[in-house]
């Protein structure tokens, strides 16, 4: 009797150590080359949108395809700070002739894809700002395995993120070319 | 076997495997993301180093002479090696060690570009030690090359006509040439901007006007009063405080803007009623030459009161003495006509793949309707992109490949999207080549390319502000000439059009008067009105950027269409979006054709006055 109860737990080991460990590491290494996918693919975008001084819509459903050709779905979050040259106007605490006292205007996600979708693009100039934060929100292997021995809770739901920012660097072209 | 035994030899199996895998994978995750933060510094280092080229440029009232240019470009080339070196202190990289990974840094200007990269074709130039065919050994540090920038190119190609002769092109990134050779009545030089000709009619020389464009949507061209806010110190210079401020009237004359005082009280004071402004101070002029030209201009087009400005005029009258000749003589030409760059002797033909863009056999200086110059999309400009993006990628592949600082790496130039060439040969821009140092597995091999937005070298399309005042109030806005709200305020009689300048002129002015940086006087050149002290501008007019196309540029026009005199669809409507071509603003309305003169005229005026080095030698 006690024999057979220590073949049971041995082999319950075993399958522990044999499937579940590699499955774990394996799972783990998929991860970390998505979560390298998302982080080259963000930080190529917004290098891209540096440069150029625009966002397309072209360029953005680019980036986002690439995103979800690493076969999980992701939260995309884009902000955009427009600066407003105009020193000291509709703020009270900036001051005219100072450098620097300038405001910025957010535009967030849902209103990038709204003008993305009505305008084709959306053009900056230097001194905007953009972040681009991606974050995975289906449960990765790596993750539905950890959950089963150890479960993680809180915001931080995620294993696969990508995040860049950065201050446009020119002026975008008005052409549509 | 017991079942431990299969454990154990499965453990020391994967065990390895797993190890292996993991410390691959983290490797090849730090090298990218140094890899992206090198990227990261690159794209800094590039951008520090045009704002100095900036910085430097339109503070320099003889930015445009070569000898000051190539200061400018030593200056931006040491502000990106400090600025590379101060983010890459992180990884340990000194300024010296940093210029062995970087094999040549690109300048485009306007009619030719400068390389920087290092060369080691040192000949001696004394007479004693002179060996025929051999370079002097430099040893600097102990290196025998030494980093420089490579004599100018021009955006050249050679064209060989049908009659034999071979012709030269110089391009330049606007619609200006010059072109040399033997014609069919003997060596001719001529230099001129490239229109589309039948769009100017009515050349009226004694009154300065003219009318430009397609038959029925004419906009007239003519003297036009251009005004400027200066600051300026006199009364410190005579032990006085305080700086003084007004609104002048100004015309180029031989490359200088020459402004009008009106006050009679300064015109007895300096004794002139033109002055140049030199260092924030009024300098008479007083040469009785330039005073009756200026005074003859002021009798003729401005009543007597003002001196106006007729460039634009000059611009498109010139321009269409220059286009019907080059039609007339280089008609014919079409991209296989061009001489190969490698060999000098043979044409291109059939060859359709030389060039990165292939025009066939249409014409390409036959200007007109189908081929305007002006236009991004005409055959003309198509070549022109295509022979600039194949002189400077002849260069650029030579210099990165005979780049030799190190054995251990071999220099290649890397491939560069259409894209980013269609920004290259598009702009004053800098591109710079970062490759070679070691990340983890790899070698790093990129590039950045910044394009300079404010400088005095082109006046590109979008370098033109249209600035209007609301109607009854002194607010004044500066706008993009397809900005919505402009046409809109246009239409519905609450704006009104006072000028139109190009992007520099919106550049804020500072005038240093002590080493105490809050004791300097800020100042921009549209701003209207009196301003005294530091802080003190209650009586100043100033000019703020428009809200919907400057601060937050999303819903715009193509100004491409307002050249092309095109009526402005929004994106939503257009056919390619699956939209029914709904007409925004229709090209015969009102408001429309006012922004088109405008912004035509101030585009044509400013091409007009950039400072030139090619001139057409028929006119001297």
């Amino acid at each position: 009797m006690g024999d057979s109860l220590i073949t049971v737990v041995a082999i319950f080991l075993a399958a522990i150590l044999m499937f579940v460990f590699p499955l774990m590491t394996m799972a783990d290494r998929t991860d970390d080359i998505s979560n390298l996918a998302v982080q080259t693919a963000t930080s190529e975008f917004v290098d891209e949108v540096r440069t150029t001084g625009k966002i397309t819509l072209d360029d953005y459903d680019a980036y986002l395809s690439e995103l979800t050709a690493t076969g999980n779905t992701f939260d995309v979050d884009v902000l955009i700070q427009q600066l407003d040259e105009n020193p000291g106007v509709k703020t009270t605490q900036a001051e005219a002739t100072k450098i620097g006292e300038n405001l910025y205007y957010n535009i967030y996600t849902t209103q990038v894809e709204e003008l993305l979708y009505d305008k084709g693009r959306i053009t900056l100039k230097e001194g905007d700002l953009v972040t681009v934060t991606a974050k995975n929100t289906n449960q990765t292997i790596s993750q539905m395995l950890r959950n089963f021995f150890y479960t993680i809770s809180g915001n931080s739901e995620y294993n696969i993120a990508g995040q860049a920012t950065g201050v446009v660097a020119v002026n975008g072209s008005t052409s549509q070319k | 076997m017991k079942l431990q035994h299969l454990a154990v030899i499965f453990v020391i199996i994967i065990m390895p495997i797993s190890i292996v895998m993991s410390a691959y994978i983290g490797n090849q995750i730090n090298a990218i993301n140094l890899q992206n933060s090198y990227d990261a510094n690159l794209i800094n280092a590039t951008y520090d180093a045009v704002k100095a080229f900036q910085l430097n440029t339109t503070n320099n009232k003889y930015a445009s002479i070569s000898n000051s240019k190539i200061r400018d470009i030593e200056a931006s080339v040491n502000v990106f090696y400090n600025s590379l070196n101060t983010s890459m202190s992180g990884y340990s990289l000194a300024a010296k060690d940093l210029e062995d990974y970087v094999p040549a840094m690109l300048f485009t200007l306007y009619d030719g570009y400068y390389i920087y990269t290092s060369y080691d074709n040192v000949y001696s130039t004394t007479e004693a030690d002179k060996k025929v065919d051999e370079k002097v050994e430099i040893n600097l540090d102990g290196k025998n090359y030494q980093n420089g920038l490579k004599p100018y190119v021009y955006y050249s190609a050679k064209y060989k006509l049908r009659n034999g002769n071979i012709i030269i092109v110089n391009y330049t990134l606007d619609n200006e040439i010059t072109v040399y050779g033997d014609f069919g009545d003997g060596y001719t030089t001529r230099s001129g901007y490239l229109i589309n000709p039948d769009y100017v009619k009515n050349i009226n020389d004694n009154n300065k006007t003219l009318k430009y464009g397609e038959d029925g949507n004419e906009v007239t061209i003519e003297p036009e009063k251009l005004t400027e806010h200066l600051v300026t110190i006199e009364k410190r210079e005579s032990g006085g405080t305080g700086t003084d401020s007004g609104d002048y009237n100004y015309i180029f004359y031989q490359n200088k803007k020459i402004y009008q005082e009106t006050n009679q009280d300064i015109i007895n004071e300096i004794g002139s009623e033109y002055f140049w402004y030199d260092n924030y101070i009024k300098t008479p002029v007083n040469d009785p030459n330039i005073i009756a030209d200026l005074n003859e201009n002021k009798q003729k087009y401005g009543n007597g009161n003002t001196i106006m400005s007729t460039s634009a005029f000059e611009y498109y009258a010139k321009a269409y003495d220059f286009s019907i000749w080059v039609r007339d003589k280089l008609g014919d030409i079409e991209q296989g006509d061009m001489i190969k760059n490698e060999d000098g002797i043979s044409t291109i033909g059939t060859a359709t793949d030389y060039l990165a863009e292939n025009t066939g056999t249409k014409k390409i200086f036959n200007v007109g309707k189908d081929n305007d110059p002006m236009l991004s999309s005409s055959t003309f400009n198509n070549h022109r992109l295509a022979v600039i993006r194949k002189t400077i990628e002849t260069s650029l592949n030579t210099v990165i490949s005979n780049y030799r600082s190190t054995e251990l790496y071999d220099y290649a130039m890397p491939v560069m999207t259409d894209d980013d060439w269609y920004r290259i040969t598009n702009n004053v821009s800098m591109v710079t080549f970062m490759q070679g140092m070691s990340i983890g597995y790899r070698y790093y091999n990129n590039y950045a390319i910044i394009t300079n937005n404010v400088n005095k070298e082109v006046i590109k399309p979008e370098n033109v502000y249209i600035i209007t005042q609301e109607k009854g109030s002194t607010n004044r806005e500066y706008h993009q000439p397809g900005c919505k709200e402009l046409l809109e305020g246009l239409k519905n009689d609450t704006l009104e059009i006072v000028g139109a300048y190009p992007t520099a002129s919106f550049q804020r002015q500072s005038v240093k008067l002590t080493e105490n940086s809050d004791d300097d006087v800020h100042f921009y050149l549209q701003s209207r009105g009196k301003q005294t002290g530091g802080g003190n501008t209650q009586d100043l007019i100033t000019i703020t950027g428009c809200y919907n196309c400057i601060v937050s540029s999303t819903t715009n026009y193509d100004t491409d269409e307002i050249i092309a005199g095109r009526s402005l669809i929004n994106f939503q409507d257009s056919v390619e979006n699956g939209g029914t071509g709904k007409i925004a603003f229709s090209n015969n309305s009102d408001e429309y054709l006012e922004v088109r003169k405008a912004y035509l005229q101030a585009l044509a005026r400013e091409r007009y006055d950039l400072y030139k080095s090619n001139f057409d030698l028929e006119e001297i």
